[in-house]
């Protein structure tokens, strides 16, 4: 299958992302030998979360330290990697699909003129060549995907596609300086939290959610008279924030909430990951929709195939006459 | 300020997606076509620095005849002027060979910004804006949320970052930004827009005309088959008519899941 396996690590405010075990896991289980798999951190005071890594790396971890990778720049990030993976010979380099990923992890892929499989959710073997299966069309279709040619191929892992495993220890840490050869980063003003809104939907039990498949704004009111008779919280995927149907704090997922209701109910969300990074953990998904493969069924407890204009007053009707029985 | 900005045709978000024949790619025939959502409001973005800073906005799409709709809404919508590279060769290309596309047909012309969407609705790789970026020699910001020009050589641009932080940055010019949706009203194309959309300059190139040589263009990631998703776990669908599926589901929600 693979021999040397490169991965990225990913860490925010002195620990190591979930992601990036996740993207261990998958290399360890892509790799010939667990030996060839090794990984790299770029920081400056991250000797810990380098150790930590090694536990997971039997080939071992590059730790690149200095000030200016303090913070992540994707000026600096493409340079030091760039030139690292080039004298590493890395034959398939693995990161987290996480926003920072998704920022520099193209412009390396240009520098290498390297194969980039991004978002990647499975990876299998056939005979001796490596399948990268990735979503297409909004989520609708499975692409399965092989790689031309010489030289590292990179593929960042969807968030979740991974479960991480044990680490299985072994690796020596090797602490290298970096070398910006002069790249200017961009100039950082500000990081700060976006918005967060007047509603914790964190904290409630029931949320009804509704999508682009509820329609317009009008239309978004069976939302909120659902949410009401169970006596829940109203959410939403970005399109009804987007279009100003609902105030954007109500968006649920990478870029909004997370949320892990007993209940969540998707009115009208075909089930993109940025959407389902966000509920996923709720104990019970009900999914309303009127296409049959849409993805949220696939997370779903239950399931209703039909047209929500339909469905929906009936669940109100239904819902009401169980509270008075 | 020199803008350009670039758009893809793709299928419109309800359209019913088959899979065709030859198992590696869709049925094209008999579905709409759109400008993919996040390169409205990067079309939209690129208007706005312009109104805001003068200059010109062209617009760029890379594709067949389908393409051609979208440059004329894009122009109708109040782009100056056109750049269509017309071919289908790189439909399914992996997102550094459709960068380098659309870098060599921008190269020459010396765009101050470069807007493109963050995400295409069809092949989705969130991937071809940096990679044009580093292909231009460009700076870049990927997932934007807010721009505003600083004088005449630099952006003060937001993006988001993980875990609900915006990151803002004062980026030199040339720069890549990659709009995310939902930053603003985007405009309906006037009337006027409309009539005069057909009398705007369009430059056409084929892949030839650009100079790319077949090594270059040679795709590096080859989609092999495209499968509706395997049902690794299924949903217990709850079928009838909208009033029994609603009384069965309640049911189930009191008596089997125990969350009502
Ligand atoms: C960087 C980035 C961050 C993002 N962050 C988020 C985020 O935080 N949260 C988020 O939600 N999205 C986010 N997105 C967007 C995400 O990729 C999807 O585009 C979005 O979640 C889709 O929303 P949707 O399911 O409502 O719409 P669509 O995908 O358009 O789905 C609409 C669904 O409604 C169904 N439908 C239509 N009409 C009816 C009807 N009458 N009855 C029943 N069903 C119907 C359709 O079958 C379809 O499945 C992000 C994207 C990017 C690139
Ligand atoms: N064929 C194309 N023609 C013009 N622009 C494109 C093309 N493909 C991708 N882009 C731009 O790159 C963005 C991101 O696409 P992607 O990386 O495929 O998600 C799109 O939103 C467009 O702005």
């Amino acid at each position: 299958m693979a021999k040397k396996i490169l991965v990225v690590a990913e860490h925010r405010d002195g620990a190591l992302k979930g992601i990036t075990k996740e993207a261990l896991t998958a290399a360890l289980q892509v790799a010939d030998d667990a030996a060839e798999v090794s990984a790299v951190i770029l920081g400056q005071g991250v000797d810990a979360l380098a150790d930590e890594l090694a536990s997971w790396a039997p080939g071992g971890v590059v730790l690149f330290e200095g000030s200016e990778v303090e913070q992540y720049t994707p000026e600096v990030y493409v340079k030091v990697l760039g030139d690292f993976i080039k004298e590493s010979g890395a034959e398939l380099v693995l990161t987290g699909n996480s926003y920072q990923a998704i920022d520099y992890f193209p412009r390396l892929a240009a520098v290498l003129d390297a194969p980039l499989v991004p978002d990647c959710t499975a990876i299998e073997s056939d005979g001796d060549k490596l399948v990268f299966v990735r979503k297409v069309m909004n989520g609708k279709l499975d692409a399965r995907c092989t790689v031309n040619g010489e030289g590292p191929t990179l593929v960042s892992l969807q968030q979740g596609a991974f479960p991480p495993s044990g680490a299985p220890g072994g690796g020596a840490v090797e602490k290298k300086a970096v070398d910006a050869g002069g790249i200017e980063p961009r100039k950082i003003l500000s990081i700060e939290p976006g918005e967060t809104g007047e509603v914790d939907l964190s904290e409630a039990e029931i949320i009804v959610a509704g999508g682009r498949g509820v329609g317009d704004e009008e239309k978004f009111k069976l939302v909120f008279d659902l949410a009401e008779a169970l006596g829940g919280a109203v959410g939403a995927s970005r399109p009804p924030c987007d279009s100003g149907w609902v105030e954007s704090f109500r968006q649920i997922g990478s870029s909004g909430q997370v949320v892990a209701p007993k209940l969540y109910i998707a009115l009208g969300i075909s089930g993109a990951i940025q959407h389902l990074v966000g509920m996923r953990g709720s104990q019970c998904i009900v999914a309303v929709n009127r296409d049959p493969n849409a993805p949220i069924f696939q997370e779903a407890t239950y399931g209703l195939v039909g047209d929500l204009a339909e469905i929906v007053p009936a669940l109100i009707e239904a819902v009401k006459e169980s509270q008075e029985a | 300020m020199k803008i350009l900005c670039c758009i893809k045709q793709v299928p419109e978000k309800d359209a019913r997606i088959r899979v065709a024949s030859d198992g590696a790619w869709i049925v094209e025939e008999g579905i709409s076509w759109a400008i993919s959502e996040c390169d409205r409001y990067a079309v939209e973005a690129a208007l706005r620095l312009k109104e805001s800073i003068g200059g010109e906005v062209c617009v760029l799409s890379v594709g067949d005849d389908k393409a051609s709709k979208g440059i004329k809404e894009a122009l109708a919508m109040g782009c100056d002027r056109a750049i269509h590279v017309q071919t289908d060769a790189v439909a399914r290309a992996d997102a550094v060979t459709i960068a380098k596309v659309i870098a060599r047909a921008a190269k020459d012309e010396q765009f101050e910004a470069v807007f493109c969407g963050v995400q295409s609705d069809d092949l989705g790789y969130n991937a071809v804006a940096p990679a044009v970026a580093e292909l231009l020699g460009a700076r870049h910001m990927q997932i934007v949320l807010s721009v505003e020009p600083v004088g005449e050589s630099a952006l003060k641009v937001s993006h988001e970052l993980d875990n609900n932080l915006i990151e803002t940055a004062e980026i030199s010019l040339p720069a890549v930004l990659g709009v995310q949706t939902g930053i603003y009203d985007v405009r309906y194309a006037s009337l006027k827009g409309i009539m005069s959309a057909g009398s705007k300059p369009q430059t056409r190139y084929s892949l030839e005309d650009l100079g790319l040589s077949e090594a270059e263009l040679a795709p590096k990631v080859t989609i092999e088959s495209l499968a509706v998703p395997e049902r690794t776990h299924q949903a217990e669908m709850i079928e009838g008519d909208p009033a029994t599926m609603a009384h069965t589901l309640v049911e189930k929600l009191k008596t089997q899941a125990k969350v009502l």
